[in-house]
């Protein structure tokens, strides 16, 4: 059988131990590192499927380790944040890493931060599917349309551009700076405020209350989800 | 230019005042004459010319002048040979002689208790100043006003530009270097100086014996103090410094004030916390301790219940931190407020979403306007702000209720109202809901548990973004809190 191995990169030995029986329990093989230099030298040895990021390690920066990964792979990293560090979480994402995790989580969080992890590394090369569908949503790719409550929804091409970054990245965090780049494709100095009307106006077309929303959510300070279950 | 001006305006003055005087005299000696007054009498209307024109002139040259002319005159007109300035009488010789010397010692007392009186007026007029400069002082307050008041009476009394810095701050320097090394030495320097003398300004230290306060400089181009200036000067130094150490000891009695105020509040705030966060912590390890030990015995129910109880405390415990973390963030005084446009719709729903997990067998409703509304916010602090509300909504208010947080425009702001349909707030807690600490709990001993904490937090949210917030009772019964929030970013005045 081909196992998934996950490289789990966290000097907390409470925190480590949660980790580990999380994954356990859950099938997942795992390799334990207790800092940033034995996180990189276990990542050459076993090649892992995902790789769970502390930031704040005692020999070397969590940033470093995740450059020293992206030099190499592709592998999908979730880093793990504590509070008051959003700059450096903001920061990890844009330099490539693929979500987020703040503490305290729960193993619920992980667990499915980590399959979303797992399921865009497979999809990685096979993603091209026509058509979504979650709930009352559905998007045909290929005729460029919406569908809520199986009603077309007008969407705007920028907006629909939007969608489809949110769709094909579901499950995962999308920071502002990401979203603009790849929809506009220039960076803006105004706090992103058009970005979010942009997705104010957009909830509002697909979402049955704005104030709960069932698809699209918030990450304060950082950007979007677009939710996969 | 003026000076030269002034010179000359004065010397005509006197001129034509001396002109006037012999003229006057002239003629009445002229009409004496020819009423067959005799000529030594003649010499006394003179005497009493000279005299008036001392006081006219107010000047020994002129009183002179004014001898010798009118000497001159006398003998020109009324002696024998008549219309010569030849004296065939010893006696008139003698007379003018005497009159001269009467004539000088007249003019110079004269001009000596002028002079007394000019000295006497400009003490008193100095005393007088000095007297309603030391009035000024007792009722002045702060830094500034002592320097700005400080500057307008040394000038008044010397009539030169006076510049009063104060040191208020040990830890800084004065831009200008001269007053820096005067304050630093403590004596004065620059212009007549042995420090400095080429200076233009002159730099006065404000001390006592201990302590250095400040520097004066008086601006010396082409212009320096007397001896007398000088006394006067230090004079108001002296009570310039008076009020500078009334100063900082009403400041010192301040500050002593409010490190008392926050000792009691952090002794206050450490004693609530110790006892809020013993509670679930007892039940964590009490639970967790019995689990472990109990494993093979206990039913899986039992052990369902007790891992609940632990997660729910645990839960409870988090949301504490946080907003213990933002109450030591609020109480220091530097809340960083990151404000940044964000969308209306982003704040309620994250809002939302953190409270959906505690919600129970309570109900949520939310009405947002359907325009897409972007305000000046800190997205995480308001959030929290929302988040404790609800909260405690959900915590206080009974069982089964049905909490609506409500949106809606007006005007340039925008309200937010949390209300529920649960028991409602008390009058009397209404009043200190917001204070630091309070708590239902302590009303009803130890069963319900919550420091004050959250609601002291939205306060200091809300305000530090310039927004109101405030409580009271809905119409319907149930507690409602209201927020008021600007639209545009209001710049610190």
């Amino acid at each position: 059988m081909n196992e998934t191995t996950i490289l789990v990169i966290e000097d907390d030995k409470t925190i480590q131990n949660f980790m580990k029986i999380s994954l356990k329990t859950r099938g997942y093989s795992y390799i334990l590192a207790d800092n940033g230099l034995s996180g990189i030298s276990l990542f050459y040895a076993n090649h892992p499927d995902l790789i769970l990021l502390d930031l704040g390690l005692p020999d070397i920066d969590g940033m470093e380790v995740l450059k020293q990964i992206r030099k190499q792979s592709n592998t999908p990293v979730i880093v793990v944040s504590a509070r008051g560090q959003e700059r450096e979480k903001i920061n990890a994402l844009d330099q490539g890493a693929d979500d987020y995790v703040t503490k305290p989580f729960s193993a619920e969080e992980l667990l499915a931060r980590i399959r979303v992890g797992l399921r865009h590394k497979d999809s990685f090369v096979s993603r091209q599917e026509q058509e979504f569908e979650l709930d009352y949503f559905r998007m045909d790719f290929e005729k460029r349309k919406v569908y809520v409550h199986d009603q077309e929804i007008h969407l705007t091409p920028l907006e629909y551009k939007m969608m489809v970054l949110l769709v094909n990245n579901s499950g995962k965090v999308l920071t502002h700076h990401y979203i603009q780049q790849e929809v506009w494709g220039y960076d803006t100095t105004d706090d992103y405020q058009s970005l979010r009307v942009f997705m104010a106006n957009i909830r509002r077309k697909i979402e049955d209350n704005t104030a709960n929303p069932r698809f699209i959510l918030t990450e304060v300070g950082v950007g979007y989800r677009f939710v996969d279950e | 230019m003026f000076n030269h001006w002034d010179v000359v305006l004065d010397f005509v003055k006197a001129c034509v005042r001396m002109t006037v005087i012999w003229v006057f005299s002239t003629i009445l000696a002229i009409v004496l004459d020819s009423w067959g007054i005799r000529a030594e009498n003649l010499l006394l209307v003179y005497l009493v010319g000279v005299l008036i024109s001392i006081l006219a002139t107010g000047s020994l040259a002129w009183a002179f002048c004014a001898a010798f002319v009118f000497t001159f005159t006398f003998n020109y007109l009324f002696t024998e040979p008549k219309l010569t300035f030849h004296m065939d009488d010893l006696n008139y010789v003698i007379s003018s002689v005497i009159f001269v010397a009467v004539a000088a010692t007249v003019a110079t007392l004269v001009l000596k208790l002028q002079k007394q009186m000019q000295i006497a007026n400009k003490k008193t007029e100095i005393t007088a100043k000095l007297n309603e400069i030391g009035s000024g002082f007792l009722n002045l307050s702060g830094y500034q006003q002592i320097k700005e008041y400080s500057e307008a009476s040394l000038a008044g009394l010397i009539g030169k530009h006076v510049t009063v810095l104060l040191k208020e701050d040990e830890g800084t320097e004065f831009s200008n270097s001269m007053a820096e090394w005067c304050y630093r030495q403590s004596i004065p320097c620059g212009h007549g100086e042995c420090q400095f003398p080429d200076d233009n300004g002159l730099y006065v230290p404000i001390r006592n014996r201990e302590k250095t306060y400040g520097v004066i400089i008086f601006d010396c181009a082409g212009w320096t103090l007397n001896q007398e200036e000088k006394i006067y000067v230090d004079t108001v130094i002296s009570q310039i410094t008076l009020v500078i150490e009334r100063e900082q000891l009403s400041r010192e009695k301040e500050n002593n004030r409010v490190q008392v105020e926050r000792e009691r509040l952090k002794s206050t705030l450490l004693r609530s916390i110790s006892h809020d966060l013993r509670t679930p912590l007892t039940g964590i390890s009490a639970s967790a301790g019995f689990l472990l030990d109990n494993l093979g015995i206990m039913d899986d129910a039992t052990i369902k219940s007790m891992l609940q109880d632990i997660c729910t405390d645990s839960e409870w415990l988090s949301s504490m931190v946080e907003n213990l973390l933002n109450m030591t963030r609020i109480q220091e005084g530097r809340l960083d407020i990151n404000k940044k446009k964000e969308v209306l719709d982003d704040i309620v729903s994250s809002a939302v979403r953190l409270v959906s997990k505690r919600i129970g067998n309570h109900t949520l409703r939310t009405h947002t306007p359907e325009d897409i509304i972007l305000f000046p916010v800190d997205g995480r602090l308001f959030i929290q702000v929302l988040v404790n509300l609800l909260d405690n909504a959900f915590r206080h208010s009974g069982s089964g209720i049905t909490v609506t947080l409500n949106v809606v425009r007006e005007g340039d702001g925008l309200v937010f109202t949390v209300s529920d349909n649960g028991v409602g707030l008390s009058q009397d807690k209404i009043n200190k809901i917001f204070d630091n600490f309070f708590t239902t709990a302590y009303e009803k001993g130890d069963k319900q548990r919550g420091v004050g904490l959250g609601l002291t937090i939205c306060k200091a949210i809300v305000e530090a973004q310039g927004g109101t917030i405030t409580a009271y009772n809905g119409s319907h019964g149930g507690a409602v809190f209201e927020i008021r929030m600007p639209l545009e970013d209001k710049k610190h005045e």
